[in-house]
């Protein structure tokens, strides 16, 4: 695989681009303040590399474009570019444990099943209406 | 060529998925020499995602589960522009099983009298009774976890291990479906809730249908190739299968297959069998044409490739006030509900479906999930959506019975091809207006039940194109050679030594997941293999 190497130029307009994509908010930091040295970036475009050109090329017509407004006209006049860059930026935004912190997400960990756990998710009869239905099915004829 | 001639095995697997593994550990298991080629690779459960913080995105390309995303070396092209459904597999000493959410329900009695009961397809050659005891031996070499006694069932026999927690989220879409009176219980899986053999409990990453990193899901590559190679059995991978070869008298003489150094061998063996899945075996059969086979191997009646059926699904989002940490798997299912499975003509289509709650994921995932209503995906409301959603949500997967048609095909595309320069297959695909009824119909009863359950917003995926990717029909079983390809066993009625035990030789679909029934078949075909190895001709 084919390291991706952004310009100095790619790089600025990609965390404007990031900025308006995701935006800081009360809670939430911006793309730019949750990924300062571009390290979630550079993962996201090694784990979606056939979308790094049209996300690039995306970067690269930004110029002195306000973002949101550039964002608004790709997202109708190019969508499958605007995808792109979404999956490539958002997704790096939100593989970010900074930003789990901040949404109260733990991320994909172990939760091994307690002794009686699948009894207490059924408590209180939950079942017993169901079986006192009886059969649903339609035999062999 | 390299001739392996004087390694000739008594059977020949093509696929190393669910149905090959099921049917190689079966007859090695009983002497039999097996030998199956696999144009995948074996993989470690160390490489699986699941675990890593940037999964979500790797689930994208990488680990999707469409190979013309994934574009792997083992991966050949599927060309789907005539596809309303696509066609989604995993090439791997594994196959599906490497993808698949381990959800594993029967099918109904009612799903094998199809036309005896609605009055619509065909009824298949065997009923639901004889597949119990290949269902409940397979329950048993996957370590399946469940709850005895569902009422959607006849048969009363428990899994070997007691059902997984049904989690928050299962419950509050119990509650709803209670309070409407309707049916649900606690959904099996292949997925153990304890150690069982060589499976690690069930961790619940929930990241199933892109590879347990936990070891605990029951793919095939763990639950059955370790005893089939125990057994002698020998899997060559990188193997990518171009043709069955046969002989002057018609019998399949083994297969002609290309490694992954571009070289070309025979493997010859006494009776070949095709596990490649319901597009694989499909393209293989018609790739294997010749003066005798002009259409197309074991393809007499025409129906090698036709009535593909794709299972196509709905997906239903309950959004809730609460926190139901639902990013806990398994994915995998919770319960499921078959209330609304079986036909009533006063519904105004025939057959039905399975519900099934199923975590809905992390981040990103929610994020797309809560934007399916046109809520901001990005920008400032980005972040609320993401807040509302994001472990606070149901989703409610809806398989619906796909009837078939000739017109819905595999065939062999004129211009697309592997990497090896083998043609690719080519999938035509639309849904008929009976499906369109259905699953319209059943998003509304399942929108009413997280109506009922709470839920403050239910968010709609109508179809969605890359699920389930359950490949079924394209070799239907018959007793009548005209209308069918293979016999109730998967021998090909052209060909007396060429099974097939995938899921090609389903005659309806049901409304379930395929998986169970796909290896209850094979490993039925595979006891007959055994049962009738005297009688079985052979080449010279």
């Amino acid at each position: 695989m084919t390291a991706i190497v952004l310009s100095d130029e790619q790089t600025a307009s990609l965390r404007q681009l990031g900025d308006a994509l995701a935006p800081a908010s009360e809670t939430m930091p911006s793309f730019s303040e949750a990924d300062k040295s571009g390290r979630f970036l550079l993962r996201a475009f090694e784990a979606l590399p056939h979308l790094a050109p049209l996300a690039i090329a995306a970067a690269d017509g930004l110029g002195d474009t306000d973002p949101r407004e550039y964002l608004e006209r790709l997202s109708v006049e190019q969508p499958e570019m605007f995808s792109a860059l979404h999956s490539t930026v958002v997704g790096a935004y939100l593989i970010n444990r900074r930003v789990w912190r901040r949404l109260g997400y733990p991320g994909r960990k172990p939760t091994p099943v307690l002794d009686d756990e699948a009894e207490f998710y059924l408590e209180g009869g939950l079942l017993d209406p169901v079986i006192a239905r009886g059969p649903i099915y339609r035999p062999t004829p | 060529m390299a001739d392996r001639s004087r390694d000739r095995p008594d059977v020949l697997i093509v696929g190393a998925g669910p149905s090959g593994a099921v049917a190689a550990r079966h007859l090695a298991e009983h002497g039999f020499s097996v030998v199956c080629l696999e144009q995948g690779r074996w993989i470690n459960n160390a490489d699986f995602p699941g675990d890593k913080f940037d999964f979500e995105l790797q689930a994208l390309k990488r680990w999707s589960h469409d190979p013309n995303v994934r574009g792997l070396e083992e991966d050949y092209p599927c060309e789907v522009s005539e596809a309303e459904v696509h066609p989604v597999m995993y090439n791997a000493v594994g196959g599906g099983s490497i993808h698949y959410g381990a959800q594993w329900p029967r099918m109904l009695p009612s799903d094998f009298r199809v036309r005896t009961l609605d009055g619509f397809a065909e009824d298949w050659p065997i009923n639901y009774e004889d597949l119990v005891p290949f269902y409940e031996r397979n329950d048993i070499d996957l370590g399946v976890s469940g709850m005895a006694g569902d009422p959607a069932y006849p048969d009363d026999t428990a899994p070997p291990l007691p059902a997984l927690p049904i989690n928050k989220y299962g419950r509050r879409f119990a509650e709803g479906l209670n309070a409407l009176g309707w049916h649900w219980w606690p959904a099996p899986n292949a997925i153990p809730s304890r150690d069982y053999r060589n499976l690690a409990a069930c961790a619940r990453y929930g990241t199933c249908e892109n590879g347990c990193p936990n070891g605990s899901k029951a793919s095939v590559d763990m639950t059955h190739w370790p005893e089939a190679l125990r057994h002698g059995a020998r899997v060559i991978t990188g193997a990518r299968v171009r043709e069955i070869t046969t002989d002057e008298r018609g019998l399949a003489t083994g297969a002609v297959y290309v490694d992954r150094n571009q070289v070309e061998h025979q493997q010859p063996a006494s009776t070949v069998i095709m596990a490649a899945n319901g597009v694989g075996t499909a393209r293989l059969l018609l790739l294997s044409s010749s003066a005798r086979f002009p259409d197309g191997l074991a393809n007499s009646s025409g129906l090698v490739g036709k009535r593909l059926m794709l299972h196509p699904t709905s997906l239903l989002v309950g959004v809730f006030d609460q926190h139901l940490e639902s990013w806990i798997g398994p994915a995998g299912q919770n319960i499921h509900s078959m209330q609304f499975y079986e036909s009533d003509p006063s519904r105004g289509f025939v057959r039905g479906a399975d519900w099934k709650t199923m975590p809905t994921g992390g981040p990103f995932a929610s994020l797309l999930l809560g934007g399916l209503d046109g809520s901001p995906i990005w920008g400032d409301g980005m972040h609320d959506v993401i807040g509302r959603t994001l472990g606070r949500s149901v989703a409610v997967a809806i398989v619906s019975e796909d009837l078939p048609s000739v017109d819905n095909r595999v065939s062999l595309d004129p211009t697309l091809t592997d990497s090896d320069g083998i043609p690719a297959p080519r999938i035509e695909y639309r849904r008929e207006q009976n499906n369109l009824d259905l699953l319209g119909w059943h998003s509304d009863r399942a929108r009413e039940a997280l109506q009922a359950a709470g839920a403050t917003h239910v968010l709609v995926d109508p179809i969605m194109p890359e699920q389930p990717g359950h490949l079924l029909g394209t070799a239907r079983m018959g007793d009548d050679r005209a209308t069918s390809v293979v016999d109730q066993f998967g021998r090909a009625h052209d060909v007396p030594n060429l099974f097939v035990v995938d899921g090609s030789i389903f005659v309806t679909s049901g409304g379930v997941n395929p998986t169970n029934t796909i290896c209850a078949l094979a490993l039925r075909c595979a006891a007959q293999i055994v049962r009738a190895a005297n009688l079985q001709p052979v080449p010279a």
